[in-house]
């Protein structure tokens, strides 16, 4: 019946490809993209949080 | 570094203290209201003098102060901290940030005096109704302004990580938010909802997923890649595996929401979507929880030293938890076994109390000092409150756990005769009392350690000054052009606005692709001729139910089992739902399913049942509902209910609003009669006559089309 009903939708075959196409995308350039990007970038980006910038961290930094 | 060049500006402390004390303040409100439903289990009749303190009414208060009271406290306390040093940029705006936070606890206080009387879409996670669904939404874009405005105008040249769950926190939750509020109004405080049926379920659905996946847990993920390197003074294991994590999340996690509904009236193919998703789910959730845990690899004497370590290691151990049971559970065969069952109460505990409570009190123990300049009042309290805070998640979670397989195997168990052998189902129900109690003492144990909480960070917060403006130096932005070197995604992280683009298409996907062909099926769900529109009196029996919140503890949802059609009866077509609005399918069977009580009981046991419970169903825990016996039904909104409800689409012939309320009383005077003939004192103006009214029309339209047959 639910099959049925689907089929009665115009270019419902398209859909499910659509989606695949779209997955399959997404998580490919996703991944290449990951796995190229600069190390080094990538370890200063991770370093962000761990410096506030205020006023103690600054001076004393600078002592 | 020259000095020269350096801006100074100043953190806004008050801000995050002002949210960091709501969070203590509801948080244990929120708790508080947890155990009095807990106890309400095991003693049905406790404070339940009041209508307004009747479990229907207070489980949404309870599920909604826990969410966006607590956790979305502290998620914004958190934000605002984080944000700011990360950008290295005051907030946006000042005004803003005000307007949001005010904004937001007159949003909870307006639940806090709607859904107690009553007033509720009956929607889970969504029960506020129209004018504060309005007053959420400009909030919400109010905190979303200022968020984007800081991200605008700050100095750190990247995005780190923890600012996209953010964004993509604040993109996602107003679009659920708006797409599952559509509602029209019938009164001030009274709408029915666009959707009906399974269109109403799977946009909820869709909607309560998703905001447990960008409202629990994007920011608290957020608030994880900043807090834990920060406490644990070093990076994040991989940066990598965050953009993956991120990446992967969002774009599995809306496709999902249909994992809800399997084996429901939902179409097939949507079913399987939903599994197929949650189950990929698993991978960026664990890997996020390992990247998290990774962390703090080499840093574990600090976790020994650290109470908000401590919770932040129960944190990403429950959430890698809660996200494993997630995926096992969209399974068809173990959501067959789970669903409706406490089951579901223990995970989405295990969730809130680990998880969403661990990184909350964790943040608020490293916040208060930093911002008070002082020392943490007490480390040992800490301590305490973190060892009885995972003492009650435990003595929450297992009893749960226990109870809802214990009660699914009985709701399925046959004897060698192929009849059930609980055919009561309180038989079922009376196996979980030692249960309930013990999660009661469970929830307890959490709201004591709590309290500690609360005081040690009261004291913390007395012995120092709160430092309202932190003074901050940092570089400007130099605005030359991206040089050619850099990669497009190092771009996209300095535009916030594009990154924003991004979130959407990612989030859109899932949810397009879910809803177009529901929406093209729409016309085609097979529709069944004798499926006709309430009366008069079932709507206001309907309202009636909705405002008692029997959705609570009662599905109208039985699945195609022949435990469940031997038990209930026909298993529920989605043709059956058309003129629902909203949709009343429930999540969790305290009681037993009411979709075919219509006809199964004369009036007179509905009379009697919900007077006193257990005069007709002894060891019964439903509470009694004495105030409907007194309380004569509101007719006022009637007309306004039929033209609202032609207007979304259900035939009721022009002018019929004019006969509506002569009709519902004519009903009414019918089932008075016949309940005046067993010798019951009652009056058709009676809101049980209502009750009653639709409680015996439920799922009797297909029984009507049988009998014709015959």
């Amino acid at each position: 019946m639910k099959s049925n009903v689907l089929q009665a939708i115009v270019g419902i075959e398209v859909f499910p490809l659509i989606s695949l196409i779209i997955f399959v995308g997404v998580f490919t350039a996703m991944f290449i993209w990951v796995f190229k990007m600069d190390k080094k970038n990538a370890n200063s980006m991770a370093e962000i949080p761990l410096h506030d910038g205020n006023r103690d961290e600054y001076f004393n930094r600078n002592l | 570094m020259q000095n020269s060049h350096l801006e100074r500006f100043e953190y806004d402390n008050a801000i995050v203290r002002n949210f960091s004390v709501a969070t203590v303040i509801w948080g244990i409100v929120g708790f508080l209201v947890g155990i009095i439903i807990a106890l309400k289990l095991v003693y049905p009749e406790f404070l339940n003098f009041l209508p307004e303190l009747s479990y229907g009414r207070l489980r949404p208060l309870h599920t909604n102060a826990v969410i966006f009271a607590f956790a979305g406290n502290v998620m914004f306390a958190g934000i605002y901290y984080s944000l700011q040093r990360l950008c290295k940029s005051r907030m946006f705006s000042d005004m803003l940030s005000k307007i949001h936070f005010w904004g937001w606890q007159t949003i909870i206080v307006s639940a806090a005096l709607t859904l107690p009387f009553g007033i509720t879409t009956s929607k889970e996670y969504a029960e506020l109704e129209w004018p504060i669904d309005i007053a959420i939404a400009l909030i919400w874009v109010a905190f979303g302004v200022n968020m984007m405005g800081t991200i605008w105008k700050r100095r750190e040249k990247h995005m780190y990580v923890a600012i996209w769950f953010y964004i993509a926190t604040f993109l996602t939750v107003a679009l659920l938010h708006i797409v599952n509020s559509f509602e029209l109004p019938v009164s001030f405080l009274k709408s029915y909802s666009f959707y009906a049926g399974v269109q109403d379920a799977l946009v909820q659905w869709w909607y309560g997923h998703n905001a447990v996946a960008f409202f629990l847990t994007t920011p608290f993920l957020g608030l994880m890649y900043y807090f834990i390197p920060k406490i644990a003074e070093r990076p994040v294991y991989s940066y990598k595996l965050s953009i993956v994590h991120f990446w992967a999340l969002i774009f599995l996690y809306i496709w999902a929401g249909p994992h809800h509904l399997l084996y429901t009236a939902l179409p097939d193919w949507a079913q399987s979507l939903g599994t197929v998703f949650s189950v990929m789910l698993i991978a960026p959730s664990w890997g996020g929880m390992i990247n998290g845990l990774l962390t703090l690899r080499g840093a574990w004497d600090k976790v020994r030293e650290e109470p908000a370590l401590k919770f932040l290691v129960v944190a990403v151990t429950g959430y890698g938890m809660s996200t494993f049971e997630g995926p096992m559970m969209s399974l068809k065969s173990i959501h067959a076994l789970t669903h409706y069952t406490d089951y579901i109460i223990g995970h989405v505990h295990l969730g809130a109390l680990a998880w969403n409570g661990g990184v909350g009190f964790a943040i608020l123990y490293y916040m208060f000092p930093k911002m008070y300049r002082t020392q943490l009042f007490s480390k040992k309290l800490a301590n305490i409150h973190f060892w009885i805070a995972t003492l009650g998640i435990m003595f929450y979670a297992i009893p749960m756990y226990w109870g809802g397989i214990t009660q699914s195997l009985m709701w399925k168990e046959f004897t060698a005769d192929g009849v059930l052998r609980y055919a009561n189902f309180l038989e079922t129900v009376s196996q979980l009392m030692p249960m309930y109690a013990i999660r009661a003492i469970g929830g307890t144990l959490y709201l004591i350690g709590a309290l500690v909480g609360g005081y040690n960070l009261y004291k913390t917060a007395k012995s120092g000054i709160l430092v309202r403006n932190e003074e901050a130096y940092a570089a400007p932005l130099a605005k030359a052009a991206p040089s050619h070197a850099e990669g497009w995604h190092r771009i996209l992280e300095r535009m916030p606005m594009r990154f924003s683009v991004w979130v959407v298409v990612a989030v859109v996907i899932g949810g397009v692709i879910e809803f177009v062909p529901t929406w093209l099926v729409k016309e085609n769900i097979p529709t069944i001729t004798s499926v006709k529109p309430y009366t008069p009196l079932e709507i206001e029996g309907r309202d009636l139910y909705i405002r008692e919140g029997c959705v609570g503890c009662h599905s109208q949802m039985i699945r195609p089992f022949r435990s469940e059609t031997e038990r209930y009866g026909e298993y529920s077509k989605a043709g059956e739902f058309v003129y629902d609005h909203p949709f009343l399918w429930g999540s969790k069977r305290t009681g037993p399913d009411l979709h075919r009580i219509g006809g199964k009981y004369p009036d007179s046991w509905h009379y009697m049942h919900m007077k006193d419970p257990q005069s007709t169903s002894p060891k019964s825990i439903m509470p009694a509902y004495a105030w409907m016996y007194e309380k004569t039904i509101d007719y006022s909104h009637l007309e306004g209910k039929i033209i609202t409800l032609r207007k979304l689409g259900v035939p009721y012939p022009e002018g019929f609003e004019k006969e509506a309320e002569a009709d519902a009383k004519a009903q009414a005077e019918k089932i008075a009669k016949n309940l005046q003939s067993s010798k019951f004192d009652v009056t058709a103006d009676k809101e049980i006559i209502a009750m009653i009214a639709y409680l015996q029309r439920l799922g009797t339209d297909i029984k009507a089309k049988k009998s014709a047959e015959n």
